[in-house]
């Protein structure tokens, strides 16, 4: 199959009550795939980082070994502090979230190398989001880039994100997913 | 395709301190802006080249912000934790025309989102990559940068790339990508 990059689906919140969002039946047809996204919460105005962040889970799983995972950036960031997380039991993919109280929304994309292998290691994860008012030092300005990997020995199937504590995601916060191949 | 090629612009006819992309199609969901650029100015050490965008080509209505993270040849630079309500927004650095003897031009990669102007998405968002190495590691840098313009419900129609200090090189060249 020559090189692509096609847009496979889009799933957008909706309704006011969106607690997730997610892409089941993901083809097997790509190399790679790669996640664009465009959030924020509904009503939540977090104070603290760690209300910001968000949860991807691949095929349902919440066993903690299958995202190790690390990111660095500034996330409350002041100029003095090089903010940087990294764990290897953690089940989540942490990004940055826009809080209720912004007017923009967190924007990044995700890709996830080789979903297809059906090897215990080897899901390569690169990630990289952010999110800014232009006149204000806000709560929800972020700068993150973060990497993984998927230690589970399937391929990946289904994609499903949540927001800290099942927040609720605002309505017309999309996630949108494309598959990408690199042979020629 | 998903991801297609809109437009390219180059220094190559004449050194210029900036490029504009105009007339962007408002047909796709989020842009990728890819190149490679240096400046004809003797820049200092440590970053001392400055790439900024100035969304729709405004230069006074003081509507751009960017934040940054970065390492040169040196050091962890300092945060920049946000620079607020000015006329540009950098997205990169460059080398210059001082670095050890020879061409090295940065590599830069801008994400950019949410740019038709929906209230519902807010304003324009950038996520920006740039890097470079020179032979002798004096006037290397990796940086990433966010950044956003406060367009509103204005959609984002054209693009300027500014070399803040001196004009792009001969050979500094962009393209512009759309995402459905």
């Amino acid at each position: 199959m020559a090189a692509t990059h096609e847009l496979i689906e889009v799933v957008t919140a909706s309704g006011g009550s969106t607690a997730y969002l997610e892409f089941t039946s993901i083809p097997q047809t790509f190399t790679n795939l790669e996640v664009v996204w465009s959030l924020k919460l509904d009503s939540f105005n977090p104070t603290v980082a760690t209300q910001h962040q968000m949860y991807w889970r691949v095929n349902g799983s919440s066993t903690s070994s299958v995202y190790p995972n690390m990111y660095r950036g500034m996330f409350y960031g002041t100029q003095t502090a090089l903010w940087k997380y990294d764990s290897s039991t953690n089940y989540e993919i942490q990004v940055g979230l826009a809080s209720a109280n912004t007017p923009n929304m967190n924007c990044g994309l995700l890709n996830i190398y080789d979903y297809t292998s059906t090897a215990g290691t080897g899901k390569s994860i690169q990630g990289m989001n952010s999110c800014m008012q232009y006149d204000a030092n806000s709560y929800d300005r972020t700068l993150l880039i973060t990497s993984g990997n998927l230690n589970i020995a399937e391929a990946v199937t289904s994609l499903k994100l949540s927001a800290y504590n099942d927040e609720v995601i605002a309505d017309d916060s999309n996630i949108r997913l494309y598959g990408i191949n690199r042979s020629a | 395709m998903a991801l297609e090629f809109i437009a390219e612009i180059d220094a190559n006819s004449v050194d210029t301190e900036n490029l504009v992309f105009s007339a962007i199609p408002q047909t796709y969901e989020s842009l990728r802006l890819m190149g490679v650029g240096n400046t004809d100015y003797a820049v200092a050490q440590s970053m001392g080249g400055t790439f900024s965008l100035q969304f729709n080509e405004e230069t006074t209505d003081s509507k751009h912000g960017f934040m940054r993270i970065a390492a040169d040849y040196y050091q962890i630079l300092l945060n920049i934790e946000g620079t607020y309500s000015d006329n540009t927004a950098e997205c990169g650095s460059m080398s210059g025309t001082t670095s050890e003897s020879g061409y090295y031009p940065a590599t830069y990669i801008v994400d950019i989102y949410n740019y038709k102007g929906v209230a519902a998405t807010g304003s324009v968002q950038y996520f920006a990559r740039s890097t470079t190495a020179t032979a002798a590691n004096q006037y290397s840098h990796n940086a990433y940068y966010a950044g956003t313009y406060g367009n509103g419900t204005t959609p984002i129609t054209s693009l300027q790339l500014k070399s803040a200090l001196g004009n792009w090189m001969r050979y500094s060249k962009f393209s512009l990508y759309g995402r459905d």
